[in-house]
């Protein structure tokens, strides 16, 4: 993997957001970089699920926080709604983000703490919303509504009143106050007990239900990310592995990262085989000095000199089913019979 | 649950009988584990599992008598041996950390010393515990670094922490854990802190080294993925308190308390379809402050009936090593005649697992019919 291209790119027309070539590079020293993203182009439809997964340090809150200009990206351009994010500054671009807005992985520390929660949640609106005061109150009131959580209780308690779980729904409450068309959700999860991960992920599918969402959704949980997504993303160190429908990708994974990831996941089921004989593996390469052709070579089983040589481009392996591999788990089709 | 139902076996490693740790907080007396009892086998790996607060680490952090100070109250029996552990003066306990039990920690990061090298830190127990001149240690710790498959041992031990990865730096406080060949190894959410391709590293590394070395582990985890595989044993905590407890293979197959039944149910798998409805347990885990009557369960159980809420149940044996502490047991006729109830009812505890919604707070004591 570890590859380029833009096969797995759809039609503009109902793609909401479209992201082509992001490079994001942070500055180490004079002449170095840290290559956090390197060329991914993804695609988001209107009101579709777009699940990111990899390791951590492979660059998927980057891309999606770079998909709000957070910082902008290096160089590349994230088209959405027909406008270039990337062209925007200032009052422009701030106005265009309030259609995108985020949940973070902390519940907690995503709250100012000595806020009480009606203000955390009505603070996009005193920016963007209705000026009256009662309108205001009243939007506040059915989002926290929307999300489970008692307005009348609530507005006037401080976030360390409330669990994890409840204080993830009030940063979605705040999230959904402006009437977003897109909710990033970066790992919104990962600190959350399972019997709360259940809540909220059954609460952000009907939120996407009922006010028409389109869903970025970040996890380095393979299982959650398949329950929520239509589509998911893989990624490993920077660059674009495979991309799907989701129930093909965990059937017939074809990238042999995917298939890593996978056999790695834990099952909860005793009778599931689990390959007990795997203890040693390099670690991830640094982003710094990252590895020529595929990025995947070093931990790959199927590495072969051309991996070295020549970076895997994204080609179609299946319907909706992409990946940028030599040396793919699953046939590739001949280009001919995939556009026929 | 506050009665021992374990039977003392006279070859058990590890025995624990009625043990409790209660902290006295500002609010009152936190009850964190109440009268938990167990048995552990020579070799045998226990898997402890349970929600944050469940008292899983504090459980595995009394039997290694880790819970200093004077707000703590602890009572009952920690059996290792032939010792007991807390009756030991605290300056005995130094003799069994790292030879007789070790343990593993969930920050690899916090639980290394930032500023001494790695391979002082692995050889540092053999020095005191064995006596081992400066040679010899470091000689054992290269071995012990490459027991735990760190490349270029030799040269790894004059590394700091931070120059090692997180999984790294978990094989090094497997090292040092593994140093001094202890009987029992407490592994405390070894892998939750790393990536799934290193957990399932770290994991199998674990298991191969204690069948090496033939030594008996408890894996203290929130994930029932992590032990479904690689325990013998599974423990499952709810509020202080053991709820279920029995073989791995027969608490997955046969799930008798309605909480391991809502937490399997609760976890997504990758072999469901996409956008699968996930059962969602209503309400919270209890404070553990105020001491509630019946089963601590009961406000957030599908199936509780007016008894939950009066009576206590207590862990008991229901098939041969299979031990639960519920009145109306998953599978029995009772438990789906509590459940047609409930539902017919519109009781919201039961209509979060049917529906999945967010139920935030369960009224507590309140009889089956109500709300």
């Amino acid at each position: 993997m570890a590859g380029s291209g833009k096969a797995h790119l759809r039609d503009r027309e109902d793609v909401l957001i479209r992201a082509e070539d992001l490079v994001v590079e942070f500055p180490v020293s004079k002449d170095r970089v840290v290559n956090a993203v390197s060329g991914i182009s993804l695609d988001v439809k209107r009101g579709e699920t777009l699940g990111l997964v990899g390791e951590s340090g492979c660059g998927k809150s980057t891309t999606a926080k770079s998909l709000i200009q957070l910082p902008a990206p290096t160089s590349g351009t994230v088209t959405f709604a027909g406008n270039d994010l990337t062209e925007l500054a200032g009052e422009d671009l701030r106005r265009t983000r309030t259609d995108l807005q985020m949940i973070f992985q902390d519940p907690i520390s995503s709250l100012n703490p000595r806020r009480k929660i009606g203000d955390v949640v009505a603070e996009p609106l005193r920016v963007w919303g209705p000026r009256e005061s009662t309108e205001q109150t009243e939007l506040v009131n059915a989002m926290l509504e929307a999300v489970g959580i008692d307005p009348q209780i609530a507005r006037g308690k401080r976030p360390h009143e409330f669990s994890g779980g409840q204080c993830q729904r009030i940063s979605i409450a705040r999230a959904l106050v402006l009437n977003p068309q897109v909710i990033i959700c970066d790992e919104p999860v990962s600190a959350l007990d399972v019997s709360v991960q259940a809540q909220i992920l059954n609460m952000l599918e009907d939120l996407k239900a009922d006010y028409g969402l389109t869903l970025v959704f970040i996890a380095h949980d393979l299982a959650v990310v398949k329950n929520v997504s239509d589509r998911v993303a893989v990624m490993y160190l920077g660059k674009m592995c495979e991309v799907s429908e989701s129930n093909s990708l965990y059937a017939t994974p074809a990238h042999p990262y995917t298939r890593l990831l996978l056999s790695s996941s834990p099952v909860p089921d005793p009778e599931a085989n689990i390959d007990v004989t795997m203890v040693e593996e390099g670690d991830v390469p640094s982003p710094i000095d990252p590895p020529s052709g595929c990025r995947f070579r070093s931990r790959c089983e199927y590495a072969t000199e051309r991996c070295v040589q020549e970076e895997p481009i994204m080609r179609q392996v299946a319907e909706d089913h992409f990946v940028a591999c030599h040396h793919p788990l699953v046939s590739v089709p001949e280009p001919a019979e995939v556009s026929a | 649950m506050t009665e021992s139902a374990t039977p003392s076996r006279s070859e058990a490693l590890l025995e624990v009988e009625d043990l409790s740790t209660h902290f006295s907080i500002g609010a009152g007396r936190l009850r964190a584990v109440d009268g938990v009892s167990f048995s552990l086998q020579p070799g045998q790996t226990m898997g402890i599992v349970g929600e944050s607060g469940s008292g899983k680490t504090v459980l595995s952090r009394t039997i290694m008598r880790l819970n200093l100070g004077n707000n703590v109250h602890t009572s009952g029996r920690v059996r290792f041996l032939d010792k007991d552990l807390l009756e030991l003066p605290m300056n005995a306990m130094t003799d069994i950390w790292g030879q007789e039990i070790a343990m593993v920690f969930q920050d690899p990061m916090t639980s290394l010393n930032p500023v001494v090298k790695v391979g002082r830190q692995v050889s540092e127990h053999v020095r005191k515990h064995l006596g081992a001149s400066k040679t010899e240690a470091k000689n054992l710790a290269v071995e012990l670094l490459r027991s735990v498959r760190i490349p270029e041992a030799e040269t790894a031990i004059d590394r700091y922490p931070h120059e090692l990865s997180g999984g790294m730096r978990q094989r090094v406080s497997i090292a040092i854990a593994l140093a001094c060949s202890p009987k029992l190894l407490f592994a405390d959410e070894p892998t939750t802190a790393l990536d799934v391709t290193v957990q399932h590293q770290i994991l199998n590394l674990l298991g191969m080294q204690q069948q090496e070395r033939s030594m008996a582990m408890v894996l203290v985890t929130h994930d029932l993925g992590v032990v479904a595989g690689r325990t013998d044993e599974i423990l499952v905590m709810y509020a202080g308190k053991i709820v279920e407890k029995a073989k791995t293979a027969e608490i997955f197959q046969t799930t008798e308390h309605p909480y391991t039944e809502a937490l399997l149910r609760s976890i997504p798998k990758t072999d469901q379809p996409s956008h699968t409805r996930l059962a969602a347990i209503a309400g919270r885990p209890p404070t553990l402050i105020e001491i509630s009557k019946g089963c601590s369960f009961s406000p957030r159980c599908p199936y509780a009936q007016e008894r939950c809420f009066e009576e206590e149940p207590v862990l008991e044996e229901t098939s041969p090593d299979h031990y639960t502490a519920c009145w109306y047991r998953v599978g029995t006729p009772e438990n789906q005649e509590a459940w047609d109830k409930n539902l017919a009812a519109g009781r919201l505890s039961t209509l979060a697992i049917d529906q999945g919604h967010i139920v935030d707070d369960v009224p507590v004591n309140v009889g089956s019919g109500g709300n």
